[in-house]
């Protein structure tokens, strides 16, 4: 069987597996960032940091950040997209505005208020 | 130049007495028949061995089996003990012992016995960059490192679980507490699938969570597919969740499902294909997925940085285009075929494992061709006489078959 047709085969068995989850799921027209404050930390392993990770720098509107050794950076106004996101007619100049970016692709939201109680309103505690 | 036919499996013991012959097949079959049929390595055409991370394998696999479909008197012989294992065997010149595998023309994976005193890697492939590893300090100097194609690092969940997404704060209480982080569902440690400080994809996964790659709660399933069973076959699907390389996520999307991943600052998950269905690593190319990384070939290099082992500068070069790939072999279709993304479609580059990502604009981009191969379709113009003057103005440079913008 072609590689093509088996993969079609396998997104509608999977698609019809999922489709109870499926409301869940929504396409993504945006990023509201609603990053927490805290300390940068993205230490590679042995580092000897094992704290808790938090945001860089931010994004502008609500503080997009967090990602390895960036420092994030604002966001001019007419680079907003309708909910925050990063909008198409800007280049994107720093890690946070590509992983914001508006962008028409599905996404799963995960809580981390609702479904982490150690989460503490956005710090992390240390590693136990 | 065509293949030297691959040998019949060598006609062991053959002056032991027929009784004993007897028991013993007997025995073997009952015991282990694959490696009963097992070849010596050693005596393939020109073996070319390389060692390192499982995660690649889906690459290997392929481009091995179209060159040998091809005709290539190479024989790419993988072992897969752990990504890290790689580079430091080869930076330790350490003989390869035990088993490896090797694909025949049509894909079909075949074990082979290495020589017992051992084999010499000729290559070594991982996710991350040598210094991620324990116990390298810097890359010699007679080492190079040379990048292939773009892989995405996954979270994995049984079909059966109801998980969508986990984002980077829940992974960090999943892998860095266990059961005491009440990251539910996942607090059974029994249901915590993990790999060692020797797998690329936990190192990655380590980054960006920031629990230290050494600490990680869970089960260690020392390989990608050790994982994929393990989390396939589950017993409470609901609490699992295990870590392994896109490829071998896409590979085996019949047994578990790819969490979306939502990043620090995002505030939605995201799958590195722009849905759960889709193979267009969407996601991954314009890094709105945050966990990934172009694969690393390592080889011995001389003093004008050319790689030693002829085999291993041929199988490398084939990828960084330094060689051309044999007449029928598309190393850039096979690649992405097995999941990864050539680095003339990505429109992102980062610095090391998991820096800051900017954009990257390719030479000669292959965006276009990506969609074609990766999900059927492109809205791209074909040009399959392959030139400029079959492209409309908006996107004149016919590349790999489609009109490129640039």
């Amino acid at each position: 069987m072609p590689a093509r047709l088996r993969r079609s085969y396998l997104a509608l068995a999977l698609a019809a597996a999922l489709a109870p989850a499926a409301a869940l799921v929504s396409a993504c027209s945006s990023d509201a960032n609603d990053a927490p404050s805290g300390p940068s930390v993205f230490d590679p392993p042995g580092a000897g940091s094992g704290g808790a990770p938090g945001s860089s720098g931010g994004a502008g509107a609500g503080g997009a950040a967090g990602n390895a050794g960036s420092g994030g950076g604002g966001v001019a106004p007419n680079c907003l997209g309708p909910d925050g996101c990063f909008a198409a007619s800007c280049a994107p100049q720093v890690t946070e505005h590509f992983l914001n970016r508006c962008t028409d692709a599905s996404c799963a939201r995960f809580d981390n208020a609702a479904r982490l109680p150690l989460f503490n309103g956005g710090s992390l505690p240390p590693l136990p | 130049m065509p293949r030297p036919s691959l040998p019949s499996p060598p006609p062991r013991r053959a002056r032991l007495a027929p009784g004993r012959l007897s028991a013993l097949a007997a025995l073997a079959a009952l015991a282990a028949p694959a490696r009963a049929l097992a070849v010596e390595c050693a005596t393939l055409p020109n073996p070319v061995y390389g060692l390192g991370g499982s995660a690649a394998k889906p690459l290997i696999a392929k481009t091995a089996a179209a060159l040998a479909a091809a005709g290539s008197t190479d024989t790419i012989i993988y072992q897969a003990p752990g990504a890290c294992f790689g580079i430091n065997g080869l930076i330790s010149a350490t003989k390869i012992t035990g088993t490896a595998s090797y694909w025949l023309a049509d894909g079909t994976e075949q074990s082979c016995d290495l020589p017992i005193a051992g084999a010499d890697p000729a290559f070594a492939n991982m996710g991350n960059t040598a210094t991620g590893c324990p116990g390298v300090a810097a890359l010699p100097p007679d080492i190079g490192d040379f990048l292939g194609p773009v892989q995405a690092f996954t979270l994995v969940v049984p079909l059966a679980s109801s998980q969508q997404s986990i984002s980077s704060e829940a992974a960090y209480f999943v892998f860095g507490f266990g059961q005491t982080g009440q990251a539910s569902p996942w607090t059974d440690e029994s249901q915590i699938f993990r790999r060692d400080v020797n797998s690329a994809a936990q190192l990655f996964i380590s980054l960006a969570v920031g629990v230290p790659s050494e600490r990680f709660k869970g089960v260690d399933t020392k390989s990608n597919s050790g994982t994929i069973t393990a989390v396939a076959g589950s017993p409470t699907p609901e609490a699992a969740i295990g870590l392994v390389g896109g490829e071998v996520a896409d590979a085996n999307r019949a047994s578990v499902r790819i969490l979306a991943y939502q990043h620090r600052g995002q505030s939605c998950g995201y799958w590195p294909d722009s849905t759960l269905t889709s193979f267009d690593k969407r996601n991954v190319r314009t890094g709105q997925y945050a966990i990934w990384a172009p694969q690393h070939f390592f080889a011995k290099i001389d003093g004008a940085g050319a790689i030693v082992h002829p085999g291993a500068a041929r199988y490398i070069g084939y990828f960084t285009g330094a060689t051309p790939a044999p007449a029928g072999v598309d190393i850039a279709e096979l690649s992405i075929k097995a999941g990864t993304v050539p680095a003339c479609a990505m429109e992102v580059q980062r610095q090391g494992d998991f820096g800051d990502v900017s954009s990257y604009a390719p030479a000669e981009p292959c965006g276009c061709f990506f969609e074609q191969v990766a999900t059927g379709a492109t809205e791209c113009s074909a040009c399959p006489g392959g030139q400029d003057a079959e492209c409309p103005a908006s996107a004149p440079h016919c590349r790999h078959g489609y009109c490129e913008v640039n």
